[in-house]
C-alpha cells in the first residue's frame, strides 16, 4: 500500500491514479463531515467536491504527507460553515446537556434482531443523540475509518478528549438503543 | 459475560456495526467520488493563482437584505495586481457570467466549466461576458497584455 507522501508526489506530476487513491481514502471522512453538520446530500456534496478542487492547488504547499488528513478535514469544516450561513442556518454552539438522558429502562436480553433491523436501530438512535455526540460518531463512522488528527480537525476537538468522548456517547448510543429497541418490543403486544 | 461494563473491544465492535450502517444508509454518492477525482484535472499549471477574496452568498449585509436582496451571486478574485470581479445569471438551466478586470485592461478569458471551455475577450474597460455556462465547477484563465497569467480559484456555481 503506497504512502501518503509517495500519492502526493505522484499526483503533483499528474498522476490520475494516484489522485484517485487519495480521494478515496479521505472521501469518507469528508462526506461523513459534512452529513455531521446536517448539511443536506446536494450542499454536503458541494462542500466535499469544493475541499477537493482547494486541495488540488494546495498539494504543493503541504509541508509534510501526515498533514493532508487534518488538511482536508479543516478545510471541509470550513466549507460546512459557509455552506450552513449560505442557507441562513445557523450552526448551534455545542449542546452542554450531553449526557442528559433519561435512565435506561432494565436492558432485554438478547433477542437475536435480525442484522439489519439492529442497523436501522443504531443508525436511528445515532440521529437521537444530543448534537455533541452524533457529530462525533457520524465522524468516527466514516470509512475508512479516520485517525484522530483528522477527527480533532473536523469538529474542533482536542485529540486528547476524543477518546474518552468517544467511549461516553458510545455508552449513550447503547442505553438509547435498548430503551428504542424495548419500545418497539412493546409496541408489538 | 461479567458484571463490569463494555470495554474498549466492544466499542470496537459498536463502531465497526456503526461503520456498516452508514454505509448502508448514507453511502457516498458515486457522482461525488467522479468529480472529486476529476478535481486534479483543475489544477493551476502555469498560471497565477486567483484566490477568492469576497463571495456575495456569504456576505451578512446581502443576506438580510440591506444591499438590495438577492440580486445575482457576485464573486471577486484577487492577485496582488488583479482583481477580477464576476457577476453569475440564471440562465435557465445555464449561467451566464459578467465580468470586470480590474484595472481595466483587455485580455483574453478562457471559461472553463462542466460543460466545456470557451474563450471570450476582454474590452480596453475590462468587461467581458460568457454565456451557456453549465453549473458546477468553474474557472477563468486570463490572459494579460504583457503576457502573464493568471487563473480563478475554482469554484462551484
Amino acid at each position: 500500500m503506497q504512502d501518503t507522501a509517495t500519492l502526493v508526489s505522484a499526483a503533483l506530476a499528474g498522476d490520475q491514479r494516484a489522485w484517485d487513491t487519495l480521494v478515496e481514502r479521505h472521501t469518507g471522512l469528508l462526506w461523513a463531515i459534512a452529513r455531521s453538520y446536517r448539511l443536506t446530500a446536494a450542499d454536503a456534496a458541494d462542500a466535499v467536491q469544493t475541499t477537493w478542487l482547494r486541495c488540488v492547488e494546495h498539494l504543493g504547499r503541504l509541508r509534510d504527507a501526515d498533514r493532508l488528513g487534518p488538511w482536508l478535514a479543516t478545510t471541509a469544516r470550513r466549507e460546512c460553515l459557509r455552506s450552513l450561513q449560505r442557507a441562513g442556518r445557523q450552526v448551534l454552539s455545542d449542546d452542554e446537556t450531553l449526557f442528559d438522558l433519561p435512565d435506561a429502562a432494565q436492558p432485554p436480553p438478547d433477542t437475536g434482531l435480525l442484522r439489519r433491523e439492529r442497523a436501522r436501530l443504531l443508525w436511528d438512535a445515532v440521529e437521537g443523540l444530543p448534537q455533541r455526540c452524533r457529530r462525533l460518531l457520524r465522524v468516527l463512522m466514516a470509512d475508512p475509518a479516520p485517525a484522530y488528527e483528522a477527527v480533532s480537525a473536523s469538529l474542533d476537538m482536542p485529540i486528547g478528549s476524543i477518546g474518552p468522548t468517544r467511549a461516553r456517547c458510545l455508552e449513550r448510543l447503547r442505553q438509547l438503543a435498548e430503551v428504542r429497541a424495548a419500545a418497539d418490543l412493546g409496541l408489538e403486544r | 459475560m461479567s458484571g463490569r461494563g463494555p470495554g474498549p473491544a466492544d466499542d470496537e465492535a459498536l463502531l465497526a456495526e456503526l461503520r456498516a450502517a452508514a454505509l448502508r444508509y448514507d453511502p457516498v454518492p458515486q457522482a461525488l467520488t467522479d468529480a472529486s477525482r476529476a478535481a486534479l484535472t483543475w489544477r493551476t499549471v502555469d498560471a497565477e493563482l486567483a484566490a477568492l477574496s469576497y463571495d456575495s452568498a456569504l456576505d451578512d449585509a446581502v443576506l438580510a437584505g440591506v444591499r438590495g436582496g438577492k440580486g445575482p451571486r457576485a464573486l471577486v478574485f484577487e492577485t496582488d495586481l488583479v482583481t477580477v470581479a464576476v457577476e453569475v445569471h440564471d440562465a435557465g438551466d445555464e449561467r451566464r457570467l459578467l465580468g470586470q478586470l480590474a484595472p481595466p485592461q483587455a485580455a483574453t478569458v478562457e471559461v472553463r466549466h462542466a460543460g466545456g471551455a470557451a474563450t471570450v475577450r476582454a474590452d480596453e474597460a475590462g468587461r467581458f461576458a460568457a454565456t451557456g455556462v453549465v453549473p458546477g465547477p468553474v474557472r477563468l484563465r486570463i490572459g494579460l497584455p504583457g503576457g502573464a497569467v493568471l487563473a480563478t480559484e475554482a469554484t462551484l456555481l
